[in-house]
C-alpha cells in the first residue's frame, strides 16, 4: 500500500527537530528488532506520519488516540490511511508504539495496551518534556495538529505505567543537558568571530545528544521502554 | 598511473556496491560532517546515484559490455520507482534519511538519469523515454515549483527560508544544461541556470589568501564565510559547463580560480581539510578520502583548459583508502573532529565505515580514469572479501567487522552496532551508538 502523503507541502522535507529524529529512529530500531505485529498509537497527524514513514513495511496497525470522533476521519483523509479509533483496537501486537500521552487518554490507552501487547513484547513511548515547547514543532501551528492537548510528561506516565504494573526498561532521553551547555557555548563562541570553535563546540554537542536514566528527565523528548509486568492490568 | 591497479580496484568496487543493494536499491549507513545516518540503513535516492550511474555508465562506454550498462538502468529504474507524485524521490536526503527533498541529491539523480537517457537516446532504445520523464518531473515539479526563488533569482536550498548553497546550485546548473542539451528545449537555460551560475560567481572570493575560495552557503542574506574544499570542487563541473554552454571565460576563470584554492589547501599526502575559515583557522579532520573522487574529477575537467594539475598524490590518497571488501574508506580523523588533534593510529568508526554516497565518487572517478578495455572481464567475479579490524568509537578501541552481508562493531564479542545489508535499520545499536 502507497502510503506516502500525495500533498506536495508535507512530501517535501519537513524535517522534525533532531531530538524529534532521534525519538522515533530509536523507536523503528527497537521496533525493527522485535520482529512481530506493530501497532502504533498517535493523536496526531506528525507522529502519524513520522512513524509510519518509518515503520510501514512492517504494516502496522494504527490507533487514533484522540477521543473526538471525527478526529479519525481527519486523519484519514489527510494521510491516507486505515486508521482505528482507540474503542475499536483489538489487535495483539509484540510491539506497540505511543506517541504522546495525553492527560485525557492516557487511562485508557494504558488499559487497551495491557489488552494487546504480548507478554514478550515492549512498549515505546515517545514523551515531549517541558523543555520542548522551545521546539518548532511546540511554537508554531502549522495546521496539521502537532500539538497534544494536554501533555501528561515524563513523570506522570512514568507513575500511570507503574500503577498498572508495567516494567519500565529504560528511559532515553534526547538534547540532555551536557548538550545544551554545549550549544550555547558554540554560539558564544560563534558570537566571538571564532567560527571554528562554534564547530566544534557544536559538533561537542551532537556527541552529547542522547542520554540515558535521569538524565533524559530534563531532555525535550524521551522514550521509554516498557515490558508487560507480571501483573499488568487491562 | 597503474592501469590493472585502477581495474582490480573497480572491479572490487562494483562486487561491494552489489552487496550493498537492499530489494529497492542501494542502502547502508551515512558518516558525515554534519550529521550521521547508522540507524537508518534502508535505500536512499540521493547522490549516490551519480557516481553509481555515471561510474556504470562509463564502464559501458570504455568496454562495450552490456552488463555495465543493465547495471546503470537498473540504478535508473530504482530512482523511476521511487519517485513521488510531486517529482521528489522517496529518502533522498541521505546523511537526514528517511526523508524527501534533498539537496543537491535530487539534482544529482536527474543528472545522472540525464545521462542515462542520453546514451539511450544515442543507441534509439525508447527506454530513454522514461529516465526523461522521471528527471524532467522532479525538475520541474521539485527544483522550479519548489525551490525557485523569483526574487533573488536562484534556487533556495529550502522553500520557505531564503537560502543559497553554491555547491548543490553548481548540480542543478549541470542537470538543467544537460536536461536542454537532451531534449533541444533550452528553455530553462536563461531563466534559471545562467541566473543560478551568477549567483554561484556572487559567492566566490575575488582577492587575497582565499581567492578563488566559494562561500560555502548565504542564509536570508547573510553569506557563511566557511569553505570546504570538496564543496568548492563541487562547484567546478556546474562552472565548466556554463562555460561550455556560454562562451563565456568568466564561468571557467571561476573554475580555475576555485581549483586554485582547493589546491593551495592540499596537503603533502594529497589529502585536504575539511574546512577553512575567514580567519585564517582550519579543522583539519575528519580528511575525506572516497569522496576525493569528486576532487580528482573536478581535475580532470579542467586539464583540456591548459591547467596542469598533478593529480598522483589524490589519487594515491584514494586508493590507499580502498579497503579488502572494495569498499572505500569514508575518511581519516572523524575521532578528531572535536579536538582536531592528530589522531592515534587507529581509525575511528566512522572513518572505516564505507558508504555507497561517498564510495560512488570514488567509482565515477575511477571508471572515468580507465582508458583499457579491462573491466569487461567477469563484472562481478571478485566478490566481497572480510574485513576485521581495529577502530576507536568515543576513544575506546572495538572491533569492526564487515564481510557481503554484514556491518558489525564489537566490544568484547559483544555488538554495538550491526546493519544486515538488505534491512531498512539497524539490526544492533546501542546507546552508546546514538550519535547522529
Amino acid at each position: 500500500m502507497e502510503r506516502q502523503s500525495s500533498d506536495p507541502d508535507r512530501a517535501f522535507t519537513r524535517v522534525p527537530s533532531l531530538e524529534y529524529q532521534y525519538g522515533f529512529d530509536f523507536c523503528a530500531v527497537g521496533v525493527h528488532r522485535l520482529r512481530g505485529p506493530v501497532a502504533i498509537l498517535a493523536p496526531s497527524a506528525f507522529y502519524l506520519h513520522e512513524l509510519v514513514k518509518r515503520l510501514e513495511h512492517l504494516d502496522p496497525a494504527l490507533v487514533d488516540t484522540r477521543t473526538e470522533a471525527t478526529h479519525s476521519s481527519v486523519l484519514q483523509r489527510e494521510e491516507k490511511l486505515d486508521i482505528e479509533p482507540l474503542g475499536c483496537w483489538e489487535s495483539a501486537a509484540k510491539a506497540i508504539v505511543w506517541a504522546e500521552p495525553e492527560s485525557k487518554t492516557s487511562s485508557a490507552i494504558v488499559r487497551s495496551v495491557a489488552r494487546n501487547l504480548l507478554p514478550d513484547g515492549r512498549l515505546y513511548i515517545i514523551v515531549s518534556g517541558w523543555m520542548s515547547r522551545a521546539l518548532p514543532e511546540w511554537k508554531q501551528h502549522d495546521g496539521h495538529g502537532n500539538r497534544p492537548h494536554l501533555p501528561l510528561g515524563l513523570f506522570r506516565t512514568l507513575s500511570r505505567l507503574r500503577a498498572a504494573s508495567f516494567k519500565v526498561e529504560a528511559l532515553h532521553g534526547f538534547h540532555g543537558p551536557a548538550s545544551v551547555f554545549w550549544g550555547y557555548l558554540s554560539r558564544a563562541q560563534e558570537y566571538l568571530n571564532r567560527p571554528d570553535l562554534a564547530d566544534r563546540c557544536h559538533l561537542r554537542m551532537r556527541a552529547a545528544y542522547a542520554v540515558k536514566g535521569w538524565q533524559s528527565l530534563l531532555a525535550p523528548v524521551g522514550v521509554v521502554v516498557v515490558a508487560k509486568g507480571p501483573g499488568a492490568r487491562q | 598511473m597503474n592501469e590493472a591497479a585502477i581495474t582490480r580496484s573497480i572491479l572490487k568496487l562494483d562486487s561491494w556496491l552489489d552487496s550493498m543493494r537492499c530489494p529497492e536499491g542501494y542502502g547502508g549507513p551515512v558518516a558525515h560532517w554534519w550529521q550521521n545516518c547508522l540507524q537508518f540503513a534502508g535505500v536512499g535516492l540521493d547522490w549516490r546515484y551519480e557516481g553509481i550511474i555515471l561510474g556504470y555508465l562509463n564502464l559501458y562506454e570504455k568496454t562495450g559490455n552490456g552488463l555495465w550498462l543493465d547495471k546503470a538502468r537498473r540504478a535508473g529504474d530504482d530512482l523511476v520507482r521511487g519517485q513521488l507524485p510531486g517529482g521528489s524521490f522517496r529518502n533522498s536526503s541521505f546523511e537526514l534519511n528517511p526523508y524527501t527533498g534533498g539537496t543537491p541529491h535530487e539534482a544529482a539523480c536527474d543528472l545522472a538519469l540525464l545521462h542515462l537517457c542520453r546514451k539511450l537516446k544515442e543507441m534509439q532504445d525508447p527506454g530513454w523515454q522514461v529516465y526523461f520523464a522521471a528527471a524532467k518531473n522532479n525538475i520541474q515539479g521539485f527544483y522550479i515549483g519548489r525551490l525557485w526563488d523569483d526574487g533573488a533569482r536562484c534556487f533556495r536550498d529550502h522553500p520557505g527560508v531564503p537560502s543559497f548553497v553554491p555547491n548543490k546550485a553548481a548540480t542543478l546548473v549541470e542537470a538543467i544544461l544537460l536536461f536542454a542539451d537532451v531534449s533541444g528545449d533550452a528553455a530553462y537555460v536563461d531563466t534559471y541556470a545562467l541566473p543560478t551560475l551568477r549567483a554561484i560567481l556572487d559567492h566566490q572570493v575575488r582577492h587575497g589568501e582565499l581567492d578563488g575560495g566559494i562561500l560555502q552557503n548565504s542564509f536570508r542574506s547573510k553569506k557563511v564565510w566557511k569553505f570546504f574544499p570538496y564543496y568548492i570542487a563541487r562547484c567546478v563541473p556546474g562552472l565548466v559547463s556554463g562555460y561550455h554552454w556560454t562562451g563565456e571565460e568568466e564561468y571557467l576563470d571561476a573554475a580555475l580560480r576555485a581549483m586554485a584554492f582547493v589546491l593551495r589547501w592540499r596537503y603533502e599526502d594529497g589529502s585536504f581539510p575539511q574546512v577553512v575559515y575567514a580567519n585564517g583557522r582550519l579543522n583539519r579532520y575528519p580528511q575525506w578520502i572516497a569522496a576525493v573522487g569528486d576532487v580528482l574529477r573536478a581535475m580532470a575537467l579542467l586539464e583540456p583548459h591548459g591547467v596542469e594539475i598533478d593529480a598522483r598524490p589524490t589519487l594515491e590518497w584514494l586508493l590507499g583508502g580502498q579497503e579488502v571488501t572494495g569498499g572505500f574508506r569514508t575518511a581519516w580523523g572523524f575521532g578528531a573532529q572535536i579536538s582536531q588533534r592528530a589522531p592515534g593510529p587507529l581509525a575511528e568508526f566512522r572513518d572505516l565505515l564505507p558508504v555507497v554516497g561517498w564510495s560512488d565518487k570514488a567509482f565515477r572517478y575511477l571508471t572515468h580514469a580507465l582508458s583499457g578495455d579491462q573491466a569487461g572481464d567477469s563484472p562481478a567475479a571478485l566478490g566481497v572479501q572480510a574485513l576485521e579490524a581495529e577502530c576507536t568509537w568515543r576513544g575506546e578501541m572495538l572491533a569492526y567487522r564487515e564481510d557481503a552481508t554484514t556491518i558489525e562493531l564489537r566490544r568484547r564479542g559483544q555488538a554495538l552496532y550491526r546493519w544486515q545489508k538488505d534491512a531498512a535499520w539497524a539490526d544492533v545499536c546501542t546507546a552508546e551508538m546514538w550519535w547522529k
